[in-house]
């Protein structure tokens, strides 16, 4: 396939605060993104009606205070965000973040045909909503379901804007306790190269939650 | 009879995984392991191979790629594809190429079957020896 991941993530990112994974707990959260990412791009591919190319996920994590720096990086300019808030066994955001310049193709390409010119352009936010809840909930429930938690979303919301502005408004928290977990992974939706970040933002507590599930999955995966 | 199979993954817990599986139902089995498709290459010559078991999403040639240039080099060998991306492209592309499509996350019960019909002398006129797993 040959998609390069993007520059800027640094999969070996050490927090500063001592949350870290081990080599093997590493290694499962990226499966686990992997499986999610790959569901989604089956749901993906079926609502566009076309195949859809997918990258290997990199994992990166990081601290709250170090986020937009590094989607600065890897993501430069104006951004679309579709952010969903988390409940259940954990607390925060998931969201999916794409360039400006990949949002009219990717609503495009889910609309179904036939559309009229004229009800697309008012469709667009409602088509990323629809895109980004099915690309979120595919990771979240089949990485829920091999962890064996529960994990609840609210209604997607389209939110425009760079930087810091933009995650706090998706409800991330930005300090150096929060942790938040990035799979960056591209989808290609041949002609168009769309491209995307899933950012799952957990705030403290919730990250220590998620290692310890993630101890618990490896444990039943090697039983 | 005693067979080798291989294991193609850039996950190294997907590997355990597999190999425990593969252990716990032919314990007489050889297992080897591969992190990406050119150490598969790699391997080809250094042992038999009977069996390979591939992910698809990996870095470099991805499973489908991977398992086309070892059926080219070895015919014979039969292929188990593990993948999360059931997209209609991807599947008719194991199927293509007479390979089992085995969806992750990964059934055990699925696995033993696979392992068996992959024992049994090829039939000409199948070409999925886990029978149908597209769901």
């Amino acid at each position: 396939m040959g998609i390069d991941p993007a520059d800027g993530f640094d999969p070996g990112a050490i927090d500063p605060n001592g949350f870290d994974l081990d080599e093997l707990e590493r290694d499962a959260l990226t499966e686990l993104g992997n499986i999610g990412v790959g569901r989604a791009s089956t749901a993906l591919s079926r609502m566009i009606g076309g195949p859809v190319e997918i990258s290997v996920p990199m994992v990166s994590l990081v601290p709250g205070d170090r986020v937009s720096g590094l989607l600065r990086s890897a993501m430069p300019g104006e951004l679309i965000a579709v952010t969903e808030g988390l409940s259940g066994a954990f607390l925060g955001s998931a969201i999916l973040l794409m360039p400006e310049r990949s949002g009219l193709p990717l609503a495009a390409a889910a609309l179904p045909p036939g559309v009229p010119k004229e009800d697309a352009a008012e469709l667009v936010e409602e088509a990323l909503a629809e895109v980004g809840n099915i690309v979120l909930n595919s990771c979240l429930s089949s990485m829920g379901n091999l962890l064996g938690v529960a994990v609840g979303t609210t209604l997607p919301q389209v939110l425009r804007g760079a930087g810091d502005g933009l995650l706090e408004r998706c409800g991330v928290t930005l300090t150096a306790e929060a942790q938040a977990i990035l799979f960056h992974v591209t989808f290609r939706t041949p002609p168009h190269d769309v491209e995307g970040t899933v950012v799952l933002a957990l705030d403290a507590g919730s990250a220590v939650e998620l290692k310890a599930a993630i101890g618990r999955y490896i444990g039943r995966v090697l039983a | 009879m005693s067979k080798t199979v291989i294991v193609v993954d850039d996950s190294k817990l997907s590997r355990m995984h597999v190999r425990g599986i593969i252990l716990r139902n032919k314990p007489d089995w050889t297992v080897i392991e591969a992190a990406n498709s050119a150490e598969l290459y790699g391997k080809l010559d250094e042992s038999d191979i009977h069996i390979a078991i591939i992910d698809f999403n990996m870095p470099g040639d991805n499973g489908l790629e991977a398992a086309a240039r070892l059926l080219q080099a070895k015919p014979d060998i039969r292929v188990a594809i593990i993948t999360a991306n059931a997209q209609d492209s991807v599947v008719s592309g194991i199927r293509a190429l007479g390979a089992a499509f085995m969806p992750k996350p990964l059934e055990e019960e699925q696995m033993v079957r696979f392992l068996a019909a992959a024992s049994l002398p090829r039939r000409p006129s199948s070409n999925d020896a886990a029978g149908g797993g597209a769901g």
